[in-house]
């Protein structure tokens, strides 16, 4: 089910929210777990025995790992890690790896013929055509913590087989995120009193979780989508665009991917704060980042920690030779890449931040050196907007892997914008191509958007106090106003969703 | 709780005040002679053309032998004219990807038993496969009636028929921005040419059919049950390159709906020997030429079956 589908906002959600108060609270975690079973199989209903399958193996894994000593431990997680990871490399990375070996040994001369996953159908278990279940990195990884954190013996094994469920498959953040670990999901699912699932209605509580949605809403239906219609018609022709066209479509993808995934999580965020739960902040303004590990740090923070934590820090992080290190930060973004899709456009994605970050690293003595920090703070103001402008343009350019379909895509998008002319002209075919100046009102809204964020932002993460009375009703109407009559409509789905 | 609905309703209040002066400004404001809510978006059409001139023109107290109903191949595809001259007063309704909801509308605030002996409802695949937007935006603009506008925008189920409706209500007095000039009259549009360059047949694409469209199909074949209106359906010649298979899809499904009814289908998608260039102007829609051919088919159907009688 989508955030944006009149069958959530206008019957879902209010009824799963307000059953959720009405019941006693013991009976909470199974409704939110039927909940979360509706809110996905409104997708493809049969993709819940995937789910079924990693929550199944995780719960026994966390208990096993629990209950054994030694050696059996460290073998119950390797399971629960090849079992994840294995649901991972079938549903998502067969066809990938496939295509790949098909063309090495074609290109070697040597016949080579498997099916694709849409040919399968499992002794005939599952319909033909198969396609990606939806959210299926978010919800294993997810799951993965829970195994990882018993097996450090930072969290108790879970006994309740639905509360765990629930703990996966919680509706808000199921299919997109934030990746939840267990010492904040899990166990405000299991508080005692007061906060998670105990929660009494809360009306500041309501209020403040429905302000975060709206803004999430705005992002989604009045920027991203918005954006992805000029994005879509200028990648979808990109030999047909110049240098201009290509770039504005660029930098409006830049705004579409994060007002559609942080528009997405404050949804999340927001519908969770309602019921009373605390989900991780995901985004913090991460365009206005002065660097790349500190965009990384702001940008999707529920998985560049879970990385940092499960795969950077286990390889050694920093704590080892240079040449090492720096193998470490690339192996982390090729991977992290690679979770994104199976694609090599993904791959060089995550390669160029790794590359960034290497980069970053070795070359921080000069810019200290070309740009030294002053005691004057008008130095240092310019030194930090500089930074955020260079950061920015950095983040930019690696979108047009993000966002081309091909690796060829992304290379002739790169070409195109230093080997055609930069002309008005080009502007000028977009603008025809596009409907009623979609293109204007777009860029206007986006500027808007640019200025009002950091705003919002703080109102929302209550990092600055918000209007009161009828001045904070009318800063929260603007943006509902704003839907209405600027939203693009039609359920469009979220991109991070094929992740 | 009675706090949080308090405060919701106030909200809620705010929020129509602030949208009514948005949206009125950005209706009353002229930017370089237009409108500019016109540029925020792409579903809103200008006032005029076929549609608005048909409804102009609809005399709810005048009777007619039929009314023509559906999408732009009813309104280019059925012609009074040919109607007049073998002696029935037709008038046709149809307009612009007109689907079975919009359809609904009309057929209940404009067509009574007092005014109409015949409906001639025109199907055609492509109007049910989709929400209705286009329809919905067009029709908003161009009816008569503001309940039959407001009931339809409502019936849209979507944000976006909030905007029309209000658009529609603000610019209520303003004149017909253009006129069709193929429009001949009775709420018939002509397309003169024939077929000079090449065209790109539809085929292949698998036909989802919306499930609200044919619920409201069969809610258009109650209302005309119980308005005492018999009702005929009718498809009109496809061009031969056209999907047979979609369309044969199609047919299965309106039979679904249409079986223990004793409602009669002329489907005359094939049963034709017409050329693809020289009697259709384009993919899918009949030109004159072929309109005549099809009308003298279908009126000798209609008169074999007793639908018609001469006068």
């Amino acid at each position: 089910m989508l955030f944006n589908s009149a069958q959530f906002c206008l019957f879902f959600f209010p009824l799963v929210t307000g059953l959720y108060f009405v019941l006693p609270h013991k009976w909470r975690w199974l409704l939110l777990l039927i909940a979360s079973c509706w809110f996905y199989m409104a997708f493809v209903p049969l993709f819940i025995l995937i789910l079924g399958f990693t929550i199944g193996v995780d719960y026994l894994a966390g208990l096993a790992i629990e209950s054994a000593a030694g050696r059996r431990r460290k073998l119950y997680l390797i399971a629960s890690i090849v079992a994840n990871v294995g649901v991972l490399a079938v549903f998502k990375y067969w066809d990938f790896l496939n295509g790949n070996l098909t063309s090495f040994f074609g290109s070697i001369g040597l016949e080579y013929h498997l099916p694709k996953l849409n040919e399968w159908t499992f002794f005939g278990f599952l319909p033909a055509g198969m396609v990606l279940p939806i959210g299926l990195s978010f919800h294993t990884f997810q799951s993965l913590s829970y195994t990882i954190e018993v097996y450090r013996g930072h969290q108790k094994a879970e006994r309740r087989f639905g509360v765990f469920a629930l703990y996966v498959m919680f509706y808000p953040q199921l299919v997109a995120g934030p990746i939840e670990r267990p010492a904040n999901l899990l166990n405000q699912l299991n508080a005692a009193e007061g906060h998670g699932i105990r929660s009494a209605y809360d009306h500041d509580r309501v209020v403040w979780g429905l302000k975060q949605m709206l803004w999430g809403f705005f992002k989604k239906l009045v920027i991203a989508d918005r954006c992805g219609e000029v994005v879509g018609e200028v990648y979808g022709h990109i030999g047909q665009y110049g240098a201009l066209s290509l770039l504005l479509a660029t930098y409006l993808f830049a705004f579409q991917i994060y007002c559609d995934f942080s528009g997405y999580t404050d949804i999340a965020l927001g519908a969770a704060r309602v019921m009373g739960f605390d989900l991780m902040v995901n985004f913090r303004t991460p365009y206005r980042s002065g660097s790349i590990s500190e965009f990384w740090s702001r940008w999707h923070i529920s998985l560049s920690s879970w990385f940092r934590d499960y795969l950077y820090i286990p390889l050694g992080g920093n704590r080892v030779v240079k040449w090492r290190w720096y193998f470490n930060l690339l192996l982390v973004f090729l991977v992290s890449g690679l979770w994104h899709g199976a694609n090599w456009t993904y791959i060089l994605w995550g390669g160029i931040h790794g590359m960034y970050l290497i980069a970053a690293l070795v070359l921080a003595p000069l810019w200290d050196r070309l740009l030294p920090r002053s005691t004057n703070d008008m130095v240092n103001w310019v030194r930090h907007k500089a930074n955020i402008l260079i950061t920015f343009h950095l983040v930019v350019l690696a979108w047009v892997f993000f966002r081309a379909t091909k690796v060829q895509d992304a290379f002739l998008v790169l070409h195109r914008f230093f080997t055609t002319k930069w002309e008005l002209a080009d502007l000028m075919k977009l603008h025809k191509e596009m409907n009623t100046g979609l293109v204007d009102v777009t860029l206007l809204l986006v500027l808007i958007f640019i200025v009002i964020d950091p705003i919002y932002d703080r109102w929302i993460k209550r990092e600055r106090p918000s209007p009161h009375g009828i001045q904070g009703m009318m800063v929260f109407a603007i943006l509902l106003v704003a839907i209405v009559i600027f939203g693009y409509f039609g359920s469009t789905s979220f991109i991070y969703f094929q992740f | 709780m009675g706090r949080s609905i308090i405060q919701g309703v106030k909200f809620m209040g705010v929020s129509l005040v602030l949208y009514l002066v948005c949206f009125g400004l950005l209706t009353m404001v002229r930017v370089r002679g237009g409108r500019p809510v016109h540029r925020t978006s792409d579903y809103y059409q200008w006032k005029g053309g076929v549609a608005h001139a048909k409804f102009k023109e609809w005399d709810p107290a005048r009777q007619w032998d039929a009314v023509v109903i559906g999408s732009s191949h009813a309104y280019r595809g059925y012609d009074p004219r040919v109607f007049k001259a073998r002696g029935y007063e037709v008038f046709n309704l149809g307009s612009s990807a007109q689907t079975p909801l919009s359809s609904h509308v009309i057929l209940k605030h404009y067509v009574q038993h007092a005014n109409t002996k015949l409906v001639i409802f025109d199907l055609y695949e492509n109007t049910m496969d989709q929400e209705g937007m286009e329809s919905v935006s067009d029709l908003s603009r161009n009816m008569t009636s503001d309940a039959a506008a407001l009931e339809l925008t409502a019936d849209l189920r979507d944000l976006r028929g909030i905007n029309m409706y209000t658009l529609r209500m603000l610019t209520k007095k303003d004149p017909a921005v253009y006129s069709d000039q193929n429009y001949k009259g009775r709420g018939f549009a002509v397309k003169p040419d024939s077929i000079r360059k090449p065209v790109k047949y539809d085929v292949g694409r698998r036909l989802q059919l919306n499930h609200r469209q044919l619920q409201r199909f069969a809610d258009c074949l109650d209302l005309c049950h119980e308005r005492g209106i018999p009702v005929v359906l009718s498809t009109h010649f496809y061009p031969k390159q056209s999907d047979h298979a979609r369309h044969a899809a199609f047919v299965h499904a309106v039979d679904s709906i249409i079986a223990g009814r004793g409602l009669t289908y002329f489907d005359m998608a094939y049963q034709h020997t017409l050329s693809d260039t020289d009697h259709f102007c384009d993919h899918n829609h009949l030109n004159e030429a072929g309109v005549a051919i099809f009308n003298g088919r279908l009126i000798d159907s209609l008169e074999l079956q007793g639908y018609l009688r001469r006068p």
